[in-house]
C-alpha cells in the first residue's frame, strides 16, 4: 500500500536510519518545520498546505 | 542530535537496569553486545546481576563474555561458568535492531506502486499520539478530499507513538484503505 509519513526536520536523521534498517534506504517521507506540538489551527493548516505538494509527489500523483 | 544518532556503529554494548528478574533484586545488570548492525543481527543478552556486586570488575568481565559470544551460529541459552559469589551470568542469543541503521543488508524490498490520482480513494491517515498529530491528519485529509477528490479519510490511532503500529490496526487500514498518511514524528 502506498504510504507516506510525515517528520519534523530534527527527525531526518532518524528517519532516514529507520528508512535503511528496514531495507528501504530511498525511502522518501514529508519533512515539516518543527514543532507541530505548539501550533495554532490556523498555523496547522498553514503546514498543511505547505506539505501537500510534497505528499502527493511522493504518492506518485501527477 | 536524537539518541539513536549518537549511538556508535559497531560493536554497540550498553548497560541498563532490568526490574524483571524473578528475585525481585533492587536493581539488576543487564549488558547487550553485538559485533554488526542492522535488523536482524543477533547478539548477546546477559544478566543478572545485583547492583551492589556491579562494580567495573564485573561490568568488564561480564562485557568481554558478551562480546566473546557473538558471531555464535546457534541461539541457544547457556549458563556461563562465571560466578560471583555463586552467582551465574546467563547468556541469551536473540535479533537486535540497530537504530542507526548503520547496515543495509535487507535491500532486498521494494515499494508499493505509486498512484496516479487519488480521486475517488480512501485515504488512512495513522496518528502515533503525539500532539496536535490528529489535526494535522484531519486538516491533510480535508485538503486531499477538496483539492485531490478522495472518497473519504479514516483515522486511526497507535497506541503510544514510541511502539510499532500494532498488527490490528495495520490490516484494518490494508481492509479499508487505498493509500496512508502517517503522522508526526515531532
Amino acid at each position: 500500500m502506498p504510504a507516506v509519513s510525515i517528520c519534523t526536520d530534527p527527525f531526518t536523521l532518524t528517519t532516514q536510519a529507520m528508512a535503511r534498517s528496514y531495507g528501504f534506504p530511498g525511502f522518501e517521507y514529508v519533512s515539516i518545520p518543527h514543532p507541530v506540538a505548539s501550533l495554532s489551527v490556523a498555523q496547522i493548516r498553514d503546514r498543511v498546505r505547505d506539505l501537500l505538494p510534497g505528499l502527493l509527489r511522493i504518492l506518485g500523483v501527477e | 542530535m536524537s539518541f539513536a544518532a549518537m549511538l556508535p556503529r559497531a560493536p554497540i554494548a550498553w548497560l541498563s537496569s532490568d526490574r524483571s528478574h524473578r528475585q525481585r533484586e533492587p536493581a539488576a545488570l543487564v549488558l547487550t553486545a553485538t559485533a554488526g548492525a542492522g535488523r536482524g543481527q543477533l547478539g548477546v543478552r546477559q544478566a543478572l546481576l545485583p547492583a551492589t556486586q556491579a562494580t567495573s570488575r564485573t561490568v568488564a568481565r561480564a562485557q568481554a563474555a558478551a562480546l566473546a559470544n557473538v558471531g555464535r551460529d546457534n541461539r541457544q541459552s547457556d549458563v556461563l561458568p562465571l560466578t560471583e559469589r555463586g552467582r551465574r551470568l546467563v547468556s541469551v542469543q536473540e535479533e537486535l535492531l540497530d537504530p542507526t541503521g548503520a547496515s543495509e543488508r535487507a535491500v532486498d524490498t521494494t515499494l508499493a506502486p505509486r498512484l496516479r490520482s487519488l480521486r475517488g480513494l480512501t485515504a488512512g491517515l495513522l496518528d502515533n499520539g503525539k500532539p496536535n498529530s490528529a489535526a494535522l491528519l484531519s486538516e491533510t485529509g480535508r485538503a486531499l478530499r477538496d483539492r485531490c477528490g478522495i472518497r473519504e479519510f479514516k483515522l486511526f490511532r497507535k497506541g503510544y507513538f514510541g511502539t510499532p503500529v500494532e498488527e490490528s490496526v495495520i490490516q484494518q487500514i490494508l481492509d479499508s484503505c487505498d493509500f496512508a498518511v502517517a503522522a508526526i514524528g515531532d
